[in-house]
Protein backbone atom coordinates (compact mmCIF):
# COMPACT_ATOMS: atom_id res chain seq x y z
CA UNK A 1 0.00 0.00 0.00
CA UNK A 2 2.79 2.64 0.91
CA UNK A 3 4.64 1.52 -2.29
CA UNK A 4 1.40 2.22 -4.05
CA UNK A 5 0.84 5.68 -2.56
CA UNK A 6 4.77 6.28 -2.93
CA UNK A 7 4.20 5.34 -6.61
CA UNK A 8 1.17 7.96 -6.80
CA UNK A 9 2.88 10.95 -5.51
CA UNK A 10 6.15 10.60 -7.42
CA UNK A 11 3.69 10.08 -10.64
CA UNK A 12 2.46 13.11 -9.80
CA UNK A 13 5.41 14.80 -8.94
CA UNK A 14 6.39 14.22 -12.47
CA UNK A 15 3.14 15.46 -14.09
CA UNK A 16 3.61 18.98 -12.12
CA UNK A 17 6.27 20.00 -14.97
CA UNK A 18 4.01 19.63 -17.50
CA UNK A 19 0.84 22.02 -16.55
CA UNK A 20 3.72 24.50 -15.47
CA UNK A 21 4.60 24.81 -19.55
CA UNK A 22 3.46 27.70 -20.86
CA UNK A 23 1.06 27.55 -23.20
CA UNK A 24 1.91 28.73 -27.50
CA UNK A 25 -1.19 28.76 -29.85
CA UNK A 26 -0.42 29.84 -33.39
CA UNK A 27 -3.89 31.26 -34.72
CA UNK A 28 -4.17 31.62 -38.72
CA UNK A 29 -6.27 34.87 -38.60
CA UNK A 30 -8.58 36.03 -41.38
CA UNK A 31 -8.40 39.74 -42.74
CA UNK A 32 -5.31 40.79 -41.09
CA UNK A 33 -3.41 42.60 -44.30
CA UNK A 34 -2.65 45.97 -42.71
CA UNK A 35 -0.20 46.44 -40.05
CA UNK A 36 -1.85 49.36 -38.77
CA UNK A 37 -4.88 47.26 -37.74
CA UNK A 38 -3.31 45.02 -36.76
CA UNK A 39 -2.28 46.88 -34.01
CA UNK A 40 -6.09 46.34 -32.54
CA UNK A 41 -4.76 42.54 -32.18
CA UNK A 42 -1.62 42.61 -30.10
CA UNK A 43 -3.46 45.45 -27.81
CA UNK A 44 -6.61 43.26 -27.64
CA UNK A 45 -4.40 40.71 -26.51
CA UNK A 46 -2.15 43.02 -24.01
CA UNK A 47 -5.42 43.07 -21.60
CA UNK A 48 -5.48 39.06 -20.66
CA UNK A 49 -3.08 38.61 -17.64
CA UNK A 50 -2.49 35.19 -19.02
CA UNK A 51 -1.00 36.30 -22.28
CA UNK A 52 2.75 37.28 -22.17
CA UNK A 53 3.98 37.66 -25.46
CA UNK A 54 2.00 38.58 -28.94
CA UNK A 55 3.46 37.84 -32.20
CA UNK A 56 2.02 39.16 -35.55
CA UNK A 57 3.46 37.60 -39.05
CA UNK A 58 0.95 39.61 -41.58
CA UNK A 59 3.03 37.73 -44.76
CA UNK A 60 1.68 33.59 -43.44
CA UNK A 61 -1.11 35.23 -41.18
CA UNK A 62 -0.44 34.13 -38.34
CA UNK A 63 -0.53 35.04 -34.85
CA UNK A 64 1.32 33.54 -31.80
CA UNK A 65 0.72 33.85 -28.70
CA UNK A 66 2.51 33.22 -25.64
CA UNK A 67 1.02 32.36 -21.96
CA UNK A 68 2.36 32.32 -18.86
CA UNK A 69 3.72 29.17 -17.14
CA UNK A 70 0.61 26.83 -16.48
CA UNK A 71 -2.18 29.16 -17.80
CA UNK A 72 -3.98 28.58 -21.20
CA UNK A 73 -6.12 30.52 -23.18
CA UNK A 74 -9.25 28.58 -24.76
CA UNK A 75 -10.07 28.27 -28.16
CA UNK A 76 -13.57 30.26 -27.88
CA UNK A 77 -11.32 32.88 -25.34
CA UNK A 78 -8.86 33.21 -28.56
CA UNK A 79 -11.48 33.65 -31.04
CA UNK A 80 -13.40 35.96 -29.11
CA UNK A 81 -9.95 38.21 -28.45
CA UNK A 82 -9.59 37.88 -32.46
CA UNK A 83 -13.12 39.32 -33.40
CA UNK A 84 -12.82 41.94 -30.66
CA UNK A 85 -9.87 42.92 -32.82
CA UNK A 86 -12.17 43.01 -36.32
CA UNK A 87 -10.84 39.72 -37.51
CA UNK A 88 -11.98 35.90 -38.10
CA UNK A 89 -10.21 32.81 -36.66
CA UNK A 90 -9.01 30.37 -39.40
CA UNK A 91 -7.37 27.46 -37.94
CA UNK A 92 -5.62 27.41 -34.08
CA UNK A 93 -2.56 25.25 -33.21
CA UNK A 94 -1.11 24.49 -29.93
CA UNK A 95 1.72 23.38 -28.63
CA UNK A 96 3.90 23.29 -25.02
CA UNK A 97 6.55 25.59 -24.54
CA UNK A 98 9.20 24.44 -22.13
CA UNK B 1 -25.35 65.97 -56.52
CA UNK B 2 -28.11 64.10 -54.78
CA UNK B 3 -28.23 61.51 -58.06
CA UNK B 4 -24.41 61.37 -58.19
CA UNK B 5 -24.45 60.18 -53.76
CA UNK B 6 -27.09 57.55 -55.07
CA UNK B 7 -25.40 56.34 -57.54
CA UNK B 8 -22.06 55.78 -55.51
CA UNK B 9 -24.19 54.38 -52.24
CA UNK B 10 -25.45 52.06 -54.60
CA UNK B 11 -22.56 50.58 -56.16
CA UNK B 12 -20.89 50.58 -52.47
CA UNK B 13 -23.41 48.12 -51.17
CA UNK B 14 -23.83 46.42 -54.62
CA UNK B 15 -20.14 45.55 -54.93
CA UNK B 16 -18.33 44.42 -51.68
CA UNK B 17 -14.82 45.12 -53.53
CA UNK B 18 -15.76 48.69 -52.77
CA UNK B 19 -15.32 49.53 -49.37
CA UNK B 20 -14.70 52.21 -46.66
CA UNK B 21 -12.96 54.26 -43.82
CA UNK B 22 -12.12 53.40 -40.63
CA UNK B 23 -14.35 55.11 -38.41
CA UNK B 24 -14.65 51.64 -35.90
CA UNK B 25 -11.50 50.30 -34.52
CA UNK B 26 -11.25 47.27 -32.03
CA UNK B 27 -13.26 46.86 -28.91
CA UNK B 28 -12.37 49.52 -26.33
CA UNK B 29 -10.12 50.79 -28.70
CA UNK B 30 -9.70 55.21 -29.50
CA UNK B 31 -8.80 56.74 -32.45
CA UNK B 32 -8.24 59.97 -33.50
CA UNK B 33 -8.78 60.94 -37.23
CA UNK B 34 -7.03 64.72 -38.15
CA UNK B 35 -6.66 65.72 -41.75
CA UNK B 36 -6.30 69.41 -43.63
CA UNK B 37 -6.77 69.87 -47.44
CA UNK B 38 -7.40 73.20 -49.18
CA UNK B 39 -10.01 74.91 -48.03
CA UNK B 40 -11.53 72.21 -45.14
CA UNK B 41 -10.30 70.67 -42.18
CA UNK B 42 -11.54 67.84 -40.02
CA UNK B 43 -10.67 66.62 -36.52
CA UNK B 44 -12.63 62.93 -35.90
CA UNK B 45 -12.12 61.31 -32.52
CA UNK B 46 -13.92 57.94 -31.50
CA UNK B 47 -14.21 54.85 -29.29
CA UNK B 48 -14.99 51.98 -30.36
CA UNK B 49 -17.57 50.06 -27.84
CA UNK B 50 -17.38 47.09 -29.49
CA UNK B 51 -15.95 46.20 -32.89
CA UNK B 52 -18.82 47.01 -34.48
CA UNK B 53 -19.72 50.55 -33.69
CA UNK B 54 -18.20 53.44 -31.94
CA UNK B 55 -19.33 56.51 -30.45
CA UNK B 56 -16.98 60.17 -31.38
CA UNK B 57 -17.31 63.82 -32.03
CA UNK B 58 -15.96 65.35 -34.75
CA UNK B 59 -14.81 69.04 -35.85
CA UNK B 60 -15.31 70.15 -39.69
CA UNK B 61 -14.17 73.43 -40.77
CA UNK B 62 -15.32 74.47 -44.55
CA UNK B 63 -14.88 77.22 -46.45
CA UNK B 64 -17.07 77.77 -49.51
CA UNK B 65 -18.03 79.51 -52.29
CA UNK B 66 -20.97 81.32 -50.68
CA UNK B 67 -19.95 80.93 -46.36
CA UNK B 68 -17.26 79.23 -44.28
CA UNK B 69 -18.60 77.09 -41.56
CA UNK B 70 -17.82 74.79 -38.64
CA UNK B 71 -19.16 72.12 -37.21
CA UNK B 72 -19.38 70.29 -34.15
CA UNK B 73 -20.32 67.13 -34.57
CA UNK B 74 -21.43 64.05 -32.02
CA UNK B 75 -21.40 60.81 -34.19
CA UNK B 76 -22.41 57.29 -34.32
CA UNK B 77 -20.47 55.23 -36.58
CA UNK B 78 -21.59 51.48 -37.37
CA UNK B 79 -19.54 48.58 -39.11
CA UNK B 80 -22.30 47.75 -41.47
CA UNK B 81 -20.53 44.99 -43.26
CA UNK B 82 -16.81 43.58 -42.93
CA UNK B 83 -15.48 40.72 -45.24
CA UNK B 84 -12.52 38.66 -43.89
CA UNK B 85 -10.46 36.80 -46.19
CA UNK B 86 -7.21 35.35 -45.93
CA UNK B 87 -5.57 37.62 -48.05
CA UNK B 88 -8.12 41.19 -48.31
CA UNK B 89 -10.12 42.65 -46.25
CA UNK B 90 -13.42 45.10 -47.31
CA UNK B 91 -15.63 47.14 -44.70
CA UNK B 92 -18.63 49.38 -45.10
CA UNK B 93 -19.80 51.64 -42.94
CA UNK B 94 -22.21 54.50 -41.72
CA UNK B 95 -22.05 56.96 -39.95
CA UNK B 96 -24.70 59.73 -38.49
CA UNK B 97 -24.44 62.67 -35.96
CA UNK B 98 -26.08 65.93 -35.06
CA UNK B 99 -24.67 68.83 -33.66
CA UNK B 100 -24.05 72.71 -34.34
CA UNK B 101 -23.25 75.01 -36.63
CA UNK B 102 -21.66 78.42 -36.78
CA UNK B 103 -21.02 80.61 -40.85
CA UNK B 104 -19.31 83.03 -41.21
CA UNK B 105 -22.20 85.46 -41.40
CA UNK B 106 -22.79 84.50 -37.49
CA UNK B 107 -25.79 82.33 -37.90
CA UNK B 108 -25.48 79.23 -35.20
CA UNK B 109 -28.08 76.70 -36.45
CA UNK B 110 -28.54 72.56 -35.90
CA UNK B 111 -26.93 70.30 -38.43
CA UNK B 112 -27.05 66.51 -39.29
CA UNK B 113 -23.83 64.33 -39.97
CA UNK B 114 -24.14 61.06 -42.65
CA UNK B 115 -21.61 59.67 -43.76
CA UNK B 116 -21.18 56.04 -46.12
CA UNK B 117 -18.33 54.60 -46.43
CA UNK B 118 -15.93 51.05 -47.82
CA UNK B 119 -12.89 50.31 -48.55
CA UNK B 120 -10.83 47.35 -49.93
CA UNK B 121 -7.49 46.38 -49.37
CA UNK B 122 -4.78 43.84 -49.22
CA UNK B 123 -1.02 44.16 -48.37
CA UNK B 124 -0.69 45.57 -51.54
CA UNK B 125 -3.99 46.88 -53.18
CA UNK B 126 -6.06 49.50 -51.30
CA UNK B 127 -9.23 51.39 -52.58
CA UNK B 128 -11.63 53.61 -50.89
CA UNK B 129 -14.69 55.53 -51.41
CA UNK B 130 -17.02 57.39 -48.93
CA UNK B 131 -19.46 60.02 -49.34
CA UNK B 132 -20.33 62.65 -46.75
CA UNK B 133 -23.38 65.47 -45.93
CA UNK B 134 -23.34 67.95 -43.47
CA UNK B 135 -26.55 69.66 -43.81
CA UNK B 136 -28.15 72.51 -41.94
CA UNK B 137 -30.71 75.31 -42.34
CA UNK B 138 -30.30 77.96 -44.25
CA UNK B 139 -28.72 75.84 -47.59
CA UNK B 140 -25.17 76.26 -45.71
CA UNK B 141 -24.10 72.60 -46.90
CA UNK B 142 -21.51 70.26 -47.39
CA UNK B 143 -20.76 67.28 -49.21
CA UNK B 144 -17.71 65.07 -50.30
CA UNK B 145 -17.26 62.25 -52.56
CA UNK B 146 -13.85 60.80 -52.17
CA UNK B 147 -12.39 58.08 -53.81
CA UNK B 148 -9.00 56.84 -53.67
CA UNK B 149 -6.75 53.86 -55.25
CA UNK B 150 -3.42 53.03 -53.74
CA UNK B 151 -0.59 50.53 -53.76
CA UNK B 152 2.35 49.38 -51.47
CA UNK B 153 5.73 49.33 -53.40
CA UNK B 154 6.64 46.92 -50.44
CA UNK B 155 5.54 44.62 -47.69
CA UNK B 156 6.66 45.64 -44.64
CA UNK B 157 7.04 43.34 -41.64
CA UNK B 158 4.46 44.08 -38.54
CA UNK B 159 5.56 47.14 -36.34
CA UNK B 160 8.11 48.05 -39.59
CA UNK B 161 7.23 51.07 -41.35
CA UNK B 162 4.62 50.53 -44.39
CA UNK B 163 4.48 53.40 -47.26
CA UNK B 164 1.96 53.37 -49.12
CA UNK B 165 1.63 55.34 -52.79
CA UNK B 166 -2.29 56.98 -52.80
CA UNK B 167 -4.34 58.57 -55.41
CA UNK B 168 -7.17 60.71 -54.05
CA UNK B 169 -9.93 62.48 -55.95
CA UNK B 170 -12.29 64.58 -54.08
CA UNK B 171 -15.80 66.11 -55.27
CA UNK B 172 -16.94 69.05 -52.96
CA UNK B 173 -20.07 70.52 -55.06
CA UNK B 174 -19.92 73.66 -52.55
CA UNK B 175 -16.60 74.34 -52.75
CA UNK B 176 -14.75 76.88 -55.37
CA UNK B 177 -13.01 74.23 -57.07
CA UNK B 178 -15.45 71.30 -57.05
CA UNK B 179 -12.80 68.54 -58.25
CA UNK B 180 -9.56 68.31 -56.30
CA UNK B 181 -6.98 65.23 -57.25
CA UNK B 182 -4.20 64.74 -54.39
CA UNK B 183 -1.25 62.03 -54.92
CA UNK B 184 -0.71 61.25 -51.68
CA UNK B 185 2.08 59.37 -49.79
CA UNK B 186 1.02 57.32 -46.54
CA UNK B 187 3.30 55.60 -43.58
CA UNK B 188 1.88 53.34 -41.01
CA UNK B 189 4.02 52.81 -38.07
CA UNK B 190 2.83 51.12 -35.16
CA UNK B 191 -0.38 52.16 -34.17
CA UNK B 192 0.17 55.57 -36.02
CA UNK B 193 -0.60 56.80 -39.78
CA UNK B 194 0.61 59.73 -41.61
CA UNK B 195 -0.36 61.28 -44.91
CA UNK B 196 1.58 64.14 -46.55
CA UNK B 197 0.69 65.27 -50.03
CA UNK B 198 -0.03 68.08 -52.80
CA UNK B 199 -2.81 68.45 -55.23
CA UNK B 200 -2.24 69.11 -58.83
CA UNK B 201 -3.02 72.31 -58.23
CA UNK B 202 -0.27 72.81 -55.28
CA UNK B 203 -2.48 72.94 -52.37
CA UNK B 204 -1.36 70.75 -49.36
CA UNK B 205 -2.89 67.80 -47.75
CA UNK B 206 -2.07 66.53 -44.93
CA UNK B 207 -4.02 63.60 -42.49
CA UNK B 208 -3.42 61.64 -39.58
CA UNK B 209 -4.31 58.58 -37.98
CA UNK B 210 -4.10 57.32 -34.17
CA UNK B 211 -5.38 54.31 -32.54
CA UNK B 212 -5.21 53.88 -29.04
Amino acid sequence: MKIKQKLLYLSLLLLIPQFLRADEVTITVKGMVCSFCAQGIKKTFGKNEKVTAVNVDLEKKLVKVETRDGESISDEELRKTINDAGYDVLEIKREKHA
Amino acid sequence: MKYWFLVFFVALIADPDFSSANPVSFKDGWGIMPSTGDAWTDLQLNYSVTNRYSIGTSFFYRAGKDSTATFGIGQFNYLLKRWNELDSQANIYASIGGGGRHDSKQNDAFSTYTALEADYETRRIYTLLAGESLQSPGNVDFNRIRVRGGFAPYKAPFEALQTWVIFQVDYMPEMDKRVTTTPLLRFFYNNYALEIGVSLDGKPFLGGMAHF
